[in-house]
């Protein structure tokens, strides 16, 4: 009893003497730039941007009210906001197919060769994403010149076609950047299922060698789903990414003509930045943010449920 | 006679090569077909490859090419006339040069608190405990679900308060809080042996000397990929620098691009100032290969 009664006293003594007080203390000094930083700008500014959805903030004015929930129902109320989601829809579902398929079965072919090649090749389909949006923008926006001298006049031309406008003709320019989508940037892609085929046993081939499976039996029943990870990874952060898509609709078309390429994330900057009406704009990013998670959330439990290793 | 075959049939064994022509010629059928699909594939493969880069190649024909040759119909790919005027009026351009200047200010300097800071917290959330590290590292792995557009209103409204507009402070402090960052040196240093640091700790070091002089250089190339990702990703940013900078003086290398698109007129220029910019990351590209590939699996695969 007495041996209890000693250790109860000296209990508070010996935390502070602990070892583990010391590291606490430097985890928190260690840690302490990250929170401050990320405590500021990444969670104080979510929690405000949700308080300035619900104010009439724009940056003309000193004080904000409380308008409740008047700037999501403008935006709500504005055809443009409509007009805007289907065209980020559009392109999400014209460009999240082709950015999983497509570096799949490049992964898929060049994962036959030789590893060095098939290091050559990762680079190579790599390095356009290198360049950064903008150049690439600027590229296809030379590309799809609308007079003589642009590249895609030209190879029309080749085959009699007359030159087109592309993005500067309203029912051209979104395809025009939803195929620019199509061969820029896919690049990461390809590297990450290369990667995850590189971690397929070669034994699951070899038996399904021994009970003859065709090709692409092989690729159905062992390659697809053993890159289940990579999928959904791809699948979720292509959605994310192209339903936000903006850099380039800002700079080949500035979304338009007529409005035809003026994305969501596009309408939101137009309200927010060059309109000033931040208090909308932050309902807006708000209703992107449900959305986006939304279908992050449902991509996960579908996918999620059939993935084995 | 039976001693005969016997003796054929061991040497046939021996060597290994089947005996028959019809055989033989079989076994030759597998290596063929072998070579012709792997040879197609590479046939295939450059050829995708080569529609890939036609982009940029294009990028750099045309900055290149004769002036007057550049509004042609049909395309010329390989032009016999060169002409360098318009990267000569690139490297005239009054302003080509602070671009240049500020995107690089911008990114050395992000990339040199990134790698500070993330090093730090990933160390901690990697090899030190302390109550409140797990709830806090699910905060900081949720905030990586968010789109990054959630935040640029406030941001914005932030910046405007703290009169950091037009300056290059908000390009650079905030992104010091960059969750993908510690996730990627907690996964890293996660795979580095603990016995080294617990032993330092008995020998008494403090635990900033076990930082300094332990876990960063066993961490060098976690690191590596950290630095590069993080400065071509300040390189290559737009839509931040894009809302900063007013001034066309203040502008990044990337802004200014932009801005020099509405001065639709001189497609070669703006082709060559978009391949001036986009060279120093290539050139980063090629000599750091493996770190780009390395990083992007190590984020992907465990995320």
């Amino acid at each position: 009893m007495s041996m209890d009664l000693r250790q109860l006293v000296r209990w508070p003594q010996r935390m502070l003497e602990h070892r583990a007080y010391n590291e606490y203390l430097w985890a928190y000094i260690f840690l302490a730039p990250f929170i401050l930083i990320f405590g500021v700008f990444t969670i104080y500014t979510l929690v405000w941007g949700v308080v300035i959805s619900f104010q009439d903030f724009t940056a003309f004015r000193a004080e904000h009210r409380f308008i409740g929930l008047n700037n999501y129902a403008a935006a709500l109320r504005d055809p443009v906001t409509w007009h805007s989601l289907r065209i980020s829809a559009l392109y999400t579902v014209a460009t999240v197919p082709v950015g999983i398929l497509w570096p799949f079965f490049l992964a898929v072919i060049i994962q036959q060769l030789h590893p060095r090649l098939r290091a050559f090749y990762r680079s190579a389909f790599y390095l356009p994403g290198v360049t950064s949006g903008v150049v690439m923008t600027l590229v296809w926006v030379w590309i799809f010149y609308p007079m003589a001298g642009g590249l895609a006049n030209g190879l029309l031309n080749l085959f009699g076609i007359k030159p087109q406008l592309w993005f500067g003709d309203a029912k051209q320019a979104l395809p025009s950047l939803i195929f620019m989508s199509w061969l820029t940037g896919w690049g990461g892609g390809v590297v990450l299922y290369s990667a995850a085929m590189n971690n397929i046993p070669q034994s699951l081939y070899e038996a399904a060698d021994l009970d003859c499976t065709s090709a692409l039996g092989k690729f159905r029943h062992i390659t697809w789903p053993l890159v289940k990870p990579t999928t959904l990874f791809l699948l979720v952060t292509t959605t994310i990414g192209s339903f936000q898509v903006f850099q380039s609709a800002y700079i080949a078309t500035s979304g338009g003509p007529q409005l035809a390429t003026t994305t969501f994330v596009y309408h939101i900057w137009t309200t927010a930045f060059e309109i000033l009406h931040l208090g909308r704009g932050a309902a807006m990013s708000m209703i992107l943010t449900i959305i986006v998670m939304a279908v992050a959330i449902i991509q996960f439990r579908y996918m999620s449920t059939d993935v084995e290793y | 006679m039976q001693l005969d075959q016997a003796k054929a049939v061991e040497e046939g064994l021996e060597t290994g090569i089947p005996q028959s022509p019809r055989r033989e010629w079989l076994g030759r059928r597998d290596l063929l077909m072998d070579s012709l699909v792997k040879g197609s594939l590479i046939v295939i493969v450059s050829v995708l490859a080569l529609i890939y880069l036609l982009p940029m190649y294009w990028l750099f024909v045309t900055s290149i090419k004769f002036p007057d040759s550049l509004y042609e119909l049909t395309p010329d790919l390989l032009p016999d006339r060169l002409s360098f005027l318009s990267w000569q009026r690139i490297f005239a351009h009054p302003l080509i040069g602070p671009w240049f200047i500020n995107s690089m200010i911008v990114s050395v300097a992000a990339t040199i608190g990134v790698v500070a800071v993330s090093s730090l917290a990933g160390y901690v959330f990697a090899k030190m405990e302390f109550p409140g590290k797990r709830p806090l590292f699910w905060l900081v792995l949720l905030t990586l679900m968010l789109p990054g557009q959630a935040t640029i209103v406030p941001m914005y409204a932030l910046m405007l308060r703290l009169g950091w507009l037009d300056t290059f402070w908000p390009l650079i402090i905030p992104s010091f809080g960059d969750a993908f960052a510690v996730f990627l040196m907690k996964q890293f240093m996660q795979t580095l042996p603990s016995s080294l640091i617990d032993a330092a700790r008995m020998d008494g070091s403090s635990e900033w000397k076990i930082f300094w002089r332990i876990v960063l250089p066993l961490a060098r190339p976690g690191l590596a990929v950290l630095t590069i990702f993080t400065f071509v990703g300040h390189w290559n940013s737009f839509l931040w620098p894009l809302l900063m900078l007013r001034h066309n003086d203040m502008y990044t290398l990337q802004v200014g691009l932009a801005s020099m698109r509405s001065s639709m007129g001189n497609m070669q220029l703006l082709m060559a100032a978009a391949a001036f910019t986009a060279i120093p990351m290539i050139l980063i590209f090629i000599l750091f290969q493996r770190y780009f590939l390395e990083g992007l699996t190590i984020g992907a695969l465990k995320g």
